[in-house]
């Protein structure tokens, strides 16, 4: 009991603590009110913090009708066929239905409702609006026996309850693709982000180099410009390398010799690459493909998504911080056994510093998961368009669909909670060491 | 600022330190070269993308933007957003250059003083490298071809007038004149090969390969020239006198830029308005009659006294006299002028006897005009000027279309304030000359005083005359409608007025300049009245300092009383000014709404998580910072779903809960302390006045939204700072018989300054840069409840397509957000504790 108010580190250091709760213990009062306190304010806190996450998660699960209705935990009492065969890609239900050809298992399901002693009401909830049969699910109120004895039978297309409305989301107009080049932006974005970030930091921390700190300020000074000061001019210059690079630049590669030296190199290089199914990676292919000149799409492709952030004050800030508390010993020993300046940085500073670099690390996959003013921007097509722009659009067309719309903040969501929650040991020490000292 | 910190220590080394010497500067060299090296990557993508944007978005900002018209139109992109103020705070920022200018100054002969050496030498080069920056900056961003030259013979100059510079410091050696030789050679070398290069190629036949290494040379010769310019013993002037250029350069070209554009924008205006009011009509003479006589041109009609004037060959039928005059008869005519003028009731008893009253109609003003009355058998007595009659419809105004000319004034201004400062340093070396010695030199001083004061008095009265000039016409502009206005503007001149000239507009540009004026004299009155504030210590007697004390309360109330001036210039913005000031107004309810609250529940988390739990620490941590964490879209998507209107939505399920009506959250345009008094008050919600009524729903959900957000990563940085506080205080304290509240008071709050400080700051400036969340939640607001600054300047570029206009209101929150950073700072070296 001696430890009743002994719970941080640093108090633990001075043992006075200790003496100063033995009244108490001698008093047998042994219940803290103020620690009782502190927990019911801090569980209070956390529901409310929480709420919005599970209420998300339990409406992404539940049918319209009980969103409706205002239920809380989602019920099981429902199934969700999801069509899958080919050929009724592009069938609405109705037609499906009208046809006569109705899918055997579709089929099933609708005698044995009509044959169940409950016929509870067989909703098309959702269904029939969507167009395309082979995205959409047929949800269906039902009883559990019949439930369970239709997964016996129909377990590769019945999904229980709204796993359904994660697939429906998922599938939901190009939300999948956008999901993806979030995650290929993302990476892009970290591995640069993250190298010019080690090195400029490590210089400013540790090498002296004239105008070092006039350089430093001059990255400061960046944190108070507003994004949208730079917003503009940002669009104009993408705009103009892009032009650069289809207009510019083509017309002048057979004079440069470019494309003479393109033959002999690249041809070999794309067959190689062709092989292997990678022949447009990162729409790069024309430059491997030697008939007509090398063109190289910067808006509406991943150059403008990913290269105006290759940059970045806040990591910079954050890593020189951190390389700041490292000890000096370290370099000199460095030093004394022939280390340059780039071998120390790789094999001493990098792999004590990971707590920082993981934080920059999350910082950037949310900030480039997060962009939406930028990307909505520079791109014009689903090519590039990243899952914030998907997530806003579904926001504005999904209308009374409030289930799908939580599935598609929740698979929004997951990426980063997950990595969050892996690396958040590091994360929070990551900031609660260099967050601090502005 | 910041100093190149390389320097040269080789000053009085003997030889055999020398090679050591040398052997370490090959080491430093090296090593900056790696410094370089590293920096590079990061350096230029945030050059290019992060800093290079703010030259060119100002750029943006001063023209029209549209891809199809993209042309030049000064600053009216900022007037639309910020009328008039504009123009104030672009001479502010250009003072502030000033400021900036005079502490790089104060910085150098601090220097001077303490190192030795001479600044000014090196004044000339650093104007010349501003100057050279400035230009390759202009070309950079206009695109100019051709000119390229230009700034880099500048900077070349300047290169080679640093080396001069520095050659030509006391105790230097006669060697360095021979590389300072040997310099200016190189550079003349680079430069004719910059210029002439391609020409000069030709002339020597040198072929590619040579041509390349021609450059490599010169190249070469560049990297060393600037490594020994950053090696130089006096490194120090080089940055203070580059700085002082660029912020002379910058002071001069801002302040000339604002002029000519206020002079262009008050021009037009004074020009059309003189065109408008001031027609000369036609000459004549004014036969004063006598008793018998009768004026045919006078009749009655209706009520009303026609006369027949002839305008530039054209003959009308004008009413004369609208809302009369005094008492008039046609032998008094002359009385007419004063009639028009002061807008007087007026009556004309013509000769017979009969009064003629009613209304004047149709009779605009402008200069003196000369009406020739035919009369029968009269005889010319005098000359009566009355003001021109035009048709322009029913409201007759009367104002002098004439309006002093906006240089006149401006330099009025400049002598003013020149004239004051002199009296100040007259002032000032008074009282540094005694006069027992030099009583001559004592006298004259305070004569010159006295002169200097009564030019300024007449140079003020001069200035407020024509102020009044300025404000009278555009009172006048003011009255027309725009049918009258393009009436009497197609009579001046013949043509229709172009549908962008509108007596409205006329109307704000004539008052941009009193406005100017009035703002800058009162928040110098202000800025004054706090230094009689301060110097009121200093008096000796009570009643000095009570004297003092009034003075500089009487000065700071007419500052404001002259600052008060503002909303009114924002009001005659028009449309643009005051969807922009909306948007400014929201953002700063909403960063008032958002930052004490996020940072008191940050701290109260911190300080319970901190204090005495042993379970659960790290989980209520990682729940806390989850919100944070998570990308905003998705978690604002969320809040629109719990914040929907439909009674079904869970906030208003909540709101049931404890009986309260469900509301329209996102949708709601009313304010909360209406809302909170009609719903659970019962009261009418009008009782509560605009003012009180608090942000409106819409914009406090976007509020407790970001609350949510923020909170959780508050708290964890506030974790950090309480880990901080070494634990031995509150042992004493303990010890002392402190409270758990007055330890908090005594000791956590004040050591968590500077946590506060910097939390507060990126709080602030976050809820200005504030976007996305904002965007997903507006998606379901019906009006403009939530858009903030940054979603308007948004909505501008994206979907009005208007990017000079959003660039310029992207640069005024810009200029706010500086603003606040740096009162915020000011604040802080008073209240932030930092151990």
């Amino acid at each position: 009991m001696a430890s009743t108010t002994r719970t941080d580190a640093r108090s633990l250091k001075v043992p006075a603590t200790a003496q100063a709760a033995a009244p108490f213990q001698r008093l047998g009062l042994h219940i803290n009110f103020f620690r009782l306190f502190v927990y019911i304010m801090l569980t209070l806190g956390a529901i409310l913090f929480v709420m919005p996450f599970l209420w998300m998660v339990s409406t992404s699960l539940q049918k319209q009708g009980d969103i409706v209705r205002g239920k809380l935990i989602p019920s099981q009492q429902f199934i969700s066929i999801t069509a899958i065969d080919e050929a009724d890609l592009g069938r609405t239900m109705q037609d499906v239905l009208d046809s006569g050809d109705v899918p055997s298992y579709l089929a099933d399901v609708r005698t044995q409702i009509e044959d169940s002693p409950l016929k509870r009401s067989l909703t098309l909830d959702g269904y029939l609006r969507t167009q395309r049969i082979g995205y959409a699910s047929l949800r269906l109120d039902i009883d559990l026996p019949l439930l369970n004895k239709l997964f016996e039978v129909h377990q590769d297309y019945v999904v229980v309850g709204g796993a359904a409305h994660y697939i429906e989301a998922w599938n939901e107009s190009n939300f999948s693709r956008y999901f993806f080049n979030s995650i290929k932006v993302a990476i892009l974005t970290i591995v640069g982000q993250t190298m010019t970030s080690i090195l400029a930091a490590y210089a400013f921390a540790r090498i002296e180099f004239p105008g070092s700190n006039l350089l430093f300020s001059i990255f400061l000074a960046t944190i108070f410009i507003p994004t949208m000061v730079v917003l503009i001019p940002n669009r104009n210059m993408v705009k103009n390398i892009d032009e650069f690079f289809s207009k510019d630049f083509p017309a002048k590669q057979d004079a440069w010799g470019i494309t003479e030296a393109r033959q002999a190199i690249a041809e070999p290089l794309y067959d190689a690459l062709d092989k292997v199914g990678l022949e447009n990676f990162l729409g790069l292919g024309s430059f491997f493909t030697v008939d007509g000149p090398i063109t190289w799409r910067w808006m509406d492709s991943w150059p403008a998504l990913v290269v105006p952030f290759l940059a970045s004050t806040f990591s910079i800030f954050l890593l020189r911080q951190f390389f700041l508390q490292i000890p000096e010993d370290l370099w000199d020993a460095a030093r004394i056994d022939g280390a340059g300046h780039m071998r120390f940085l790789f094999t001493v500073v990098v792999p004590i510093s990971k707590a920082a670099i993981v934080t920059t690390i999350i910082f950037t996959f949310i900030g480039t998961w997060n962009a939406l003013e930028w990307p909505l921007l520079v791109t014009f097509s689903d090519k590039w368009r990243p899952i914030s722009y998907g997530l806003y659009a579904f926001t504005t067309e999904a209308g009374s669909d409030i289930n799908l719309l939580m599935a598609a903040s929740v698979i929004t969501l997951v990426p980063v909670l997950i990595i969050y929650l892996i690396a958040q040991r590091q994360f929070t020490e990551g900031i609660a060491t260099t967050g601090l000292k502005g | 600022m910041t100093t190149l910190s390389l320097r040269g220590k080789d000053g009085s080394s003997s030889a055999v330190t020398h090679e050591l010497a040398a052997g370490k500067r090959r080491h430093k060299v090296r090593e900056a070269l790696t410094g370089y090296l590293f920096v590079l990557p990061a350096t230029l993508a945030t050059i290019l993308f992060g800093l290079w944007p703010v030259v060119a978005g100002f750029y943006e900002s001063i023209k029209s933007g549209s891809p199809i018209t993209n042309k030049y139109v000064g600053l009216s992109n900022y007037v639309r957003s910020l009328g008039s103020l504009t123009y104030v705070l672009l001479f502010a920022l250009s003072l502030i250059f000033v400021w900036m200018g005079y502490r790089a100054w104060r910085d150098g002969r601090q220097h001077q003083q303490e190192h030795g050496g001479n600044l000014w030498v090196y004044v000339l080069p650093g104007l010349l490298f501003g100057a050279g920056l400035i230009a390759l900056a202009f070309i950079l961003v206009t695109g100019v071809d051709g000119y390229s030259w230009f700034p880099m013979l500048l900077i070349l100059i300047a290169l080679g007038g640093y080396y001069t510079a520095d050659a030509i410091q006391p105790g230097r050696a006669a060697r360095d004149g021979q590389q300072v030789a040997v310099l200016w050679l190189i550079l003349a070398g680079l430069a004719l090969i910059w210029t002439g290069g391609p020409r000069l190629n030709d002339a020597l036949g040198l072929g590619a390969v040579g041509w390349l290494l021609l450059l490599a040379v010169f190249g070469a010769l560049l990297y060393l020239l600037l490594l020994r310019l950053a090696r130089m013993s006096t490194g120090r002037y080089v940055t203070v006198s580059l700085l002082m250029g660029l912020y002379i350069l910058l002071t001069l070209l801002l302040a000339l830029y604002t002029t000519d554009q206020l002079q262009a924008n008050v021009a037009e205006a004074q020009k059309i308005a003189a065109l408008v009011f001031n027609q000369r009509v036609s000459e004549g003479v004014v036969a004063v009659p006598d008793d018998s006589t009768r004026i045919s041109g006078l009749e009655f009609e209706s009520g009303a006294v026609m006369v027949e004037v002839t305008v530039k060959g054209r003959t009308i039928q004008a009413p004369l006299a609208p809302d009369a005059y005094g008492e008039l008869s046609v032998d008094r005519i002359a009385r007419l002028e004063a009639a028009f003028v002061n807008n007087q009731k007026v009556r004309v008893i013509l000769p017979d006897g009969t009064v003629g009253e009613g209304q004047l109609t149709g009779i605009a003003q402008g200069e003196k005009l000369f009406v020739p009355f035919v009369t029968e058998g009269a005889r010319a007595v005098r000359q009566v000027a009355i003001y021109s009659a035009l048709d322009v419809g029913e409201a007759v105004v009367r104002t002098e279309g004439y309006t002093e000319p906006l240089s006149r004034q401006m330099t009025a201004a400049l002598g003013i304030f020149l004239g004051l400062a002199a009296v100040l340093t007259m002032t000032h070396t008074r009282r540094q000359v005694d006069d027992e010695e030099q009583p001559r030199l004592y006298r004259w001083l305070h004569l010159g005083r006295v002169l200097m004061a009564v030019v300024i008095a007449l140079l003020f009265f001069y200035l407020v005359g024509a102020l009044q000039l300025n404000q009278q016409t555009a009172a006048g502009l003011g009255s027309l409608t725009q049918e009258q206005f393009v009436r009497a503007y197609e009579f001046a001149t013949g043509s229709t007025p172009h549908p962008t000239i509108r007596p409205e507009v006329l109307k704000a540009q004539l008052l941009y300049w009193p406005q100017v004026f009035s703002i800058a004299v009162g928040a110098l009155l202000i800025g004054a009245a706090y230094l009689v504030w301060q110097s009121a210590q200093r008096r000796e007697t009570p009643l000095g300092f009570g004297l003092t004390i009034l003075l500089a309360v009487l000065m700071m109330v007419g500052g404001w009383l002259l600052v008060g001036e503002l909303p009114r210039t924002l009001s005659l913005g028009g449309r643009e000014t005051q969807e922009a000031m909306d948007a400014l107004n929201r953002t700063a309810m909403y960063s008032i709404g958002t930052v004490p609250v996020q940072l008191g529940l940050g701290l109260f988390l911190a300080y319970l998580l901190f204090s005495e739990i042993s379970i659960g620490k790290s989980l209520y941590r990682v729940i806390y910072f989850m919100p944070y964490i998570a990308p905003s879209v998705a978690t604002s998507t969320v809040f629109l779903v719990i914040f929907r209107l439909d009674a079904t939505a869970l906030a208003n399920r909540v709101l049931g809960i404890f009986g309260l009506e469900p509301l329209t959250w996102l949708k709601e345009p009313a304010g909360i302390v209406r809302i909170f008094y009609q719903q659970v008050l019962g009261g009418d919600p009008l009782h509560i006045p605009e003012s009180l009524a608090g942000p409106s729903l819409a914009l406090t959900t976007v509020i407790l939204y970001n609350i949510w957000v923020f909170a959780g990563y508050n708290s964890v940085v506030f974790l950090a700072g309480l880990g901080a506080i070494p634990g031995e205080l509150y042992e004493a304290a303990e010890v002392d018989g402190a409270g758990r509240w007055s330890r908090f008071r005594n000791i956590t709050l004040p050591l968590l300054s500077p946590t506060t400080f910097f939390l507060s700051m990126l709080s602030i400036i976050g809820t200005f840069k504030a976007f996305s969340h904002i965007y997903v939640l507006r998606g379901q607001a019906t009006g403009k409840e939530i858009d903030t600054m940054s979603v308007h300047i948004f909505q501008a570029l994206y979907a009005a397509n208007d990017p000079g206009y959003a660039a310029a209101l992207a640069f005024s929150l810009f200029g706010v957000i500086l603003i606040l950073t740096l009162v915020q700072n000011r604040l802080a070296r008073e209240q932030v504790f930092y151990g």
